[in-house]
């Protein structure tokens, strides 16, 4: 199916939070409450619309645990968003959070769009880190913060949806460079070749969405 | 299913005397004292006979009358499985729709009951005679380990092999199982997500999870450096859908140790590393138009591979096709993974070479695990017509360690100049606030002799002024005085007269 860009995404983050699930519940509209231990890297994809073009999202779902950092390193670059989750009833996996951040700022583009995630927010009776220190963290290092269910699919869509629209609303201001396949977009078949310099949108295209 | 204290050592002469199951197909032997689980259907006992090649002119020379005999029957086997699988394949025209079972609609049925007794007969002497036949018939033994160790001989063979039956660390297990280790947590999360489908596996508390937690937690407190990696616990599960744990623990611990598996799930993973290198080469050497593909759409082999090297396929083809697998990698060690791995590519590069990255991804995910399901010959046969060079592996290790310490070289250097290049960066920025300082004092001082130069003008207008006046005033003093001399002349006249 034709496609106006391709967005490649990275989802990081500690073991056993989520993220596989969370892919499976973006792609299939599903959820597996055992889902099979990743080994390595696994792949998914899907369409979604943004201000009426058509964006195909590839995504690379990461092993989580630490061993699996020298693989994982090599699919940030080429990323233009990532997605780090972590499980707001395991209070290790958010104290983590400055270590994945580090290791995905040194080795990403430096426009790449990272949304933080608190996964697993229908478990309310056992959260450990409150949605406040969430949405600090994100505020002090410069992210888009979600609280999600990958079980009710609960904001699961937006925050696949919104780290496009970052993306996107980042190429209308030309800040990537989306020639450059290195940065982790590319422009659909059927899109006209145009240079770096975009023609800005004709009005419309509502900045950040209205979502949270 | 017990293994006698009697250790199968190199040096003991009388062979060993393994107590095995000898019943024929059917009145099935105990299973093991966990209760493992059979692997249903296990192909290994059925399509066991594919062609593979023979086993050389030497090896025949060496066999007896009966074993040549077995041979033979082996051979016919084959090419009844063979013709009759072919004519499978050519009634349901696909090839991955050839039905579960070739033995239930074959015309050789009959004759392979009897070879399946002719098998587990030839198995029960192996097993019993182990040491002799590693010494003497040890090519007949590879060629019948590739046609698949029957499911009832896999816990004791696998053993055998790995050379793990009479391991002191065996008698460690139980205290270990009474000790905590920090691996513990992760272990448990994880052990769910092992084998989630498995009837073995299934459900919060089942044996096989509680056994699971046990062998990995054990070999976590044997093995500190290593602890618990993640994609171990598909090996340990499947070592226990054979055996008990004990057993399997100690399986584990001689994987670990002889087979590269401790270098593989290291923390650094860096024998991963040489492996994904390693596999390239062959790639590279052997597909090269697969390969220019899978670069041309960025399709890294890591994205693939990284998980048949990890698990040995347990965690990408179906367990009975893995298992045959797993039966050649006990006897050959990681080269079946190579192998298993470039064939797969192989016969499967028209296809992938039409397709795009996501189109590639959803065909390892989807179709290839499949395409063996009722021929997993079929897959070890062209594994084995995969080029493989011992000695060009070794080479590549060698070639990729100099890679690697050069880059750890470089990166030790890199770390060097950035240290270095932070000390320069502080000096310049201090010289800067000097140089800053003295440029500040420079133009104060200018200021100043401006002012001075200033003032000095205006001192000097001031004194030409002065001057002028001094000079009108010599001047007038002149003329006064050229006036008293000439009144005084003319007082002294005046007198005169």
């Amino acid at each position: 199916m034709a496609y106006a860009y391709l967005f490649k995404y990275i989802i990081i983050g500690d073991t056993g939070v989520g993220k596989s699930c969370l892919l499976l519940q973006f792609t299939d509209k599903r959820f597996q409450p055992v889902h099979d231990l990743t080994i390595g890297v696994e792949f998914g994809a899907r369409m979604i619309t943004i201000d009426g073009k058509q964006i195909k999202l590839q995504i690379w779902d990461t092993a989580g645990q630490e061993s699996f950092r020298s693989i994982t390193r090599s699919y940030y670059r080429g990323a233009a968003g990532a997605l780090l989750v972590y499980d707001i009833t395991r209070r290790d996996t958010f104290n983590h959070l400055t270590t994945w951040l580090e290791d995905a700022r040194q080795h990403s583009n430096s426009n790449m769009v990272i949304m933080l995630i608190g996964n697993k927010s229908d478990l309310e009776s056992r959260r450990e880190v409150k949605k406040e220190e969430g949405e600090a963290f994100a505020r002090e290092h410069g992210l888009i913060f979600m609280e999600t269910s990958a079980k009710t699919a609960s904001n699961v869509e937006e925050a696949f949806i919104n780290t496009a629209k970052e993306i996107y609303e980042k190429i209308q201001e030309g800040v990537f460079d989306i020639n450059n396949e290195a940065n982790g977009i590319k422009i659909g078949p059927q899109h006209p070749t145009t240079n770096s310099t975009l023609p800005s949108s004709q009005g419309g295209q509502h900045a950040g969405g209205g979502c949270c | 299913m017990s293994i006698p204290s009697s250790s199968p050592e190199r040096e003991s002469s009388a062979g060993v005397q393994l107590e095995c199951p000898s019943s024929p197909p059917g009145m099935d032997a105990d299973p093991p004292s966990t209760g493992s689980p059979v692997l249903s259907p296990d192909s290994s006992s059925h399509d066991a006979v594919l062609s593979a090649p023979a086993a050389s002119p030497a090896d025949s020379e060496n066999l007896s009358p009966d074993e040549l005999e077995l041979l033979a029957k082996l051979e016919e086997q084959n090419r009844l499985l063979e013709a009759d699988s072919k004519s499978m394949r050519s009634m349901s025209g696909s090839r991955r729709n050839s039905g579960s079972s070739l033995v239930s609609s074959s015309s050789a049925s009959s004759n392979l009951s009897h070879f399946e007794e002719d098998t587990w007969i030839l198995w029960g002497r192996i097993v019993n005679e182990w040491e002799e036949w590693r010494r003497k018939k040890d090519k007949l033994l590879k060629e019948l380990i590739r046609k698949g160790i029957p499911h009832h001989f896999r816990a004791i063979v696998w053993q055998l092999l790995g050379n793990a039956t009479d391991m002191p660390v065996k008698n460690q297990y139980s205290e270990l199982l009474k000790m905590s280790s920090p691996c513990e947590k992760l272990i448990r999360r994880d052990i769910a997500r092992t084998y989630p489908e498995h009837e073995f596996f299934k459900g919060q508390d089942s044996l096989g999870q509680e056994v699971l937690f046990n062998v990995m937690k054990a070999y976590s407190l044997v093995d500190r450096e290593v602890g618990y990696c993640q994609g171990s616990a598909f090996i340990v599960g499947l070592l226990l859908m054979q055996m008990p744990e004990e057993e399997a623990f100690c399986v584990f611990v001689r994987l670990m140790q002889e087979y590269r598996l401790r270098e593989l799930f290291k923390p650094s993973m860096a024998e991963l590393g040489l492996c994904i290198y390693q596999f390239e080469y062959l790639l590279q050497e052997q597909l090269p138009e697969l390969n220019i593909h899978f670069r041309s759409q960025s399709f890294h082999t890591s994205m693939y591979a990284s998980s048949w090297f990890l698990t040995l396929f347990l965690t990408f083809l179906p367990l009975p096709v893995a298992t045959r697998i797993f039966d050649i990698f006990m006897y050959e060690g990681l080269e079946i993974i190579f192998r298993v791995g470039l064939a797969i590519l192989q016969y499967n590069q028209t296809d992938l070479i039409q397709l795009d990255m996501e189109g590639m991804s959803q065909h390892f995910q989807k179709v290839i695990p499949h395409q063996f399901d009722s021929c997993p010959d079929k897959l070890i046969l062209r594994a084995y017509q995969v080029k493989y060079n011992p000695k060009r592996m070794k080479k590549l290790e060698k070639e990729y360690t100099t890679i690697k310490n050069k880059e750890m070289e470089e990166q030790i250097e890199i770390k060097r100049l950035r240290t270095e290049n932070r000390l320069l960066k502080q000096r310049i920025e201090t010289l800067e606030k000097e140089s800053a300082a003295l440029a500040d004092r420079l133009i104060q001082g200018q200021v100043t002799r401006a002012q001075e130069a200033e003032e000095n003008y205006v001192i000097k207008r001031e004194l030409a002024v002065v001057r002028q006046q001094c000079n009108a005033a010599s001047e007038n003093l002149e003329k006064a005085q050229d006036t008293i001399r000439e009144l005084q002349q003319q007082r002294v006249n005046n007198c005169r007269y």
